[in-house]
């Protein structure tokens, strides 16, 4: 049998309601090895043991009153912290914000725990979810454990982490510019931005509002639709929120792709970007799995990447310093050098600038929706490159814009990023997904479909067992 | 953008403190913001109006 560490959700949750593994006994084994290895990839800001194994007692007492709550009931989750939890700090990573401490929990923390899942802690960022990795914060970056000691990318470092290494199964991150995606696609995990809309962001600390996604973050594609059937629905309270209905998210896995339309975005890694060879090679072979199991994968044409890139940034820039604007007055001294040069980048830019931006990305809209048009999804890179050497500034500077994920915020699209192999040198590469929106359904079988074709995800870190 | 205008941009926004302690960032950021503005489309039509957030959300065609 599988070790703990490694199982999926699917398989705990079995286990669980068959009351062949206690939640208790869950909690305490994923504890102890957080214990082990966390302080070597500093996945957590604060782990939180006695809040976790109270939940998980309550969890074993009521599926022995045969009270089961679902799949979630019992399972250890990670929130990146930038999300409330009620009477714990939310420190989003920065000195800024190191005492303080929340009142109340994120919409999407209450969804968790009514499902029964158990909230083992608050995961690294970076600070504020904007860049990195940093050195001059007051905790560690997460460390990418393929590789060694490579970058995980970000900012949903730390809930990459934690999967990458056994050390949950499913976690929360967030996503303004790829911030769930890009750690995904460094650690060999998946990551899903659902569309705009369909998740609270109440009690997520904002990076840029008409940006913001929360995401799951799971090791295989059937995890994540059940961690996002447990986020999902209308927020009144969020001026995000979208009131649509709330369908099956795993209705479609196991339904292949025979007959699935599929657009192959090619021109965003072999020619507005090059990207690393491995990658390329990637994406095109798994163009040509999903048209050996019956898909209708075509190579499709959007605007420019770069003016994607451009919308996201101008618009990132602009909200992110409407927020931050008062600490960066005040305190610039308490954020970390690369967040307060990135958050400070909206000072300069006129408001005429930020009206350009949005009417861009009006256009940019209908034309990918005008592209998508017949089509059940998009094929295309998520990163550019595999992941660098953590030490190494300058190429991490030099990866980290370097990713067609951008895109998908401005549109507001559903993408998701999943494990697409490995270089030579057994570091991962990945894939993204994408689909219209509200189809989270469509891009699950369609990545679910990759996924049982070729198994990427079940490969853990050498060294780690 | 030079020290004058650096320094007037930053009156502007507050961030004079920010100024005094980091002149070598801020400079940096405002260069950033510089060529980001500079790369924005210029053949936007006056009608084009800007993406409404709540509204980017098409409403899901038939499912397969």
């Amino acid at each position: 049998m599988t070790t703990l560490a490694w199982q999926s959700i699917t398989e705990l949750a079995r286990q669980i309601a068959g009351k062949k593994l206690s939640p208790l006994e869950l909690v305490d084994a994923q504890l102890a090895r957080i214990e082990r290895l966390d302080p070597k990839w500093h996945a957590f800001i604060r782990v939180l043991p006695d809040r976790a194994r109270a939940q998980a007692r309550a969890a074993e007492a009521e599926i022995a009153a045969g009270r089961h709550r679902g799949p979630l009931h019992g399972i250890p989750v990670g929130l990146k912290d930038i999300i409330d939890v009620a009477g714990v700090a939310t420190t989003c990573h920065s000195k800024i914000y190191a005492d303080h401490v929340a009142t109340s929990s994120a919409v999407v923390t209450d969804k968790l725990e009514a499902e029964g899942a158990v909230v083992m802690g608050k995961m690294s960022t970076h600070e504020f979810a904007i860049g990195g990795p940093s050195f001059d914060l007051p905790w560690p970056p997460a460390i990418n454990p393929w590789g060694g000691a490579n970058f995980p990318g970000g900012s949903s470092s730390g809930s990459g982490v934690a999967l990458a290494t056994g050390m949950l199964p499913a976690a929360l991150g967030t996503d303004t510019g790829g911030s769930v995606r890009n750690p995904a696609s460094m650690c060999g995990i998946v990551g899903l931005k659902p569309t705009y809309g369909r998740v609270s962001r109440r009690g997520v600390y904002p990076l840029a509002f008409s940006l913001d996604h929360v995401g799951p973050m799971t090791r295989d594609v059937a995890d994540n639709a059940l961690v996002l059937q447990a986020l999902a629905g209308h927020d009144p309270l969020d001026p995000g929120s979208a009131n649509v209905a709330v369908p099956d998210f795993s209705t479609e896995i196991g339904r292949g792709v025979k007959g699935l339309r599929i657009g192959l975005v090619r021109h965003f890694y072999d020619g507005d970007e090059t990207a690393h060879p491995e990658q390329i090679k990637a994406v095109d072979e798994a163009a040509e799995i999903l048209r050996r199991l019956g898909a209708d994968v075509r190579e499709i044409q959007l605007a420019p990447l770069a003016e994607y890139t451009l919308c996201n940034r101008v618009i990132l820039a602009s909200e992110a310093f409407a927020i931050h604007r008062r600490h960066l007055s005040e305190r610039p001294g308490d954020y970390g050098a690369l967040a307060r040069q990135r958050l400070a980048v909206g000072a300069g830019l006129a408001a005429a600038d930020y009206v350009d931006a949005l009417r861009l990305r009006a256009r940019l809209i209908a034309q990918t929706n005008a592209a998508m048009e017949g089509l059940d999804g998009l094929l295309t890179v998520s990163s550019m490159d595999p992941p660098p050497p953590i030490a190494d500034a300058a190429e991490c500077a030099r990866v980290y814009p370097r990713q067609a994920r951008q895109p998908f915020n401005v549109t507001g699209q559903p993408a998701i990023a999943i494990p697409a192999g490995f270089t030579p040198d057994g570091l991962p590469l990945s894939i993204q997904i994408v689909g219209h929106n509200w189809q989270e359904a469509r891009v699950y079988r369609i990545a679910h479909a990759y996924e049982d074709a070729t198994g990427w995800g079940k490969r853990h870190p050498p060294g780690l067992d | 953008m030079d020290e004058h205008d650096t320094g007037r941009v930053a009156r502007a926004a507050g961030l004079t403190l920010y100024l005094e302690q980091h002149p070598t960032e801020l400079r940096a950021a405002l260069a950033s913001a510089a060529a980001l503005a500079g790369r924005l489309p210029r053949d936007l039509y006056p009608v084009e109006e800007p993406a409404h957030v709540l509204d980017l959300a098409r409403k899901p065609e038939a499912s397969r």
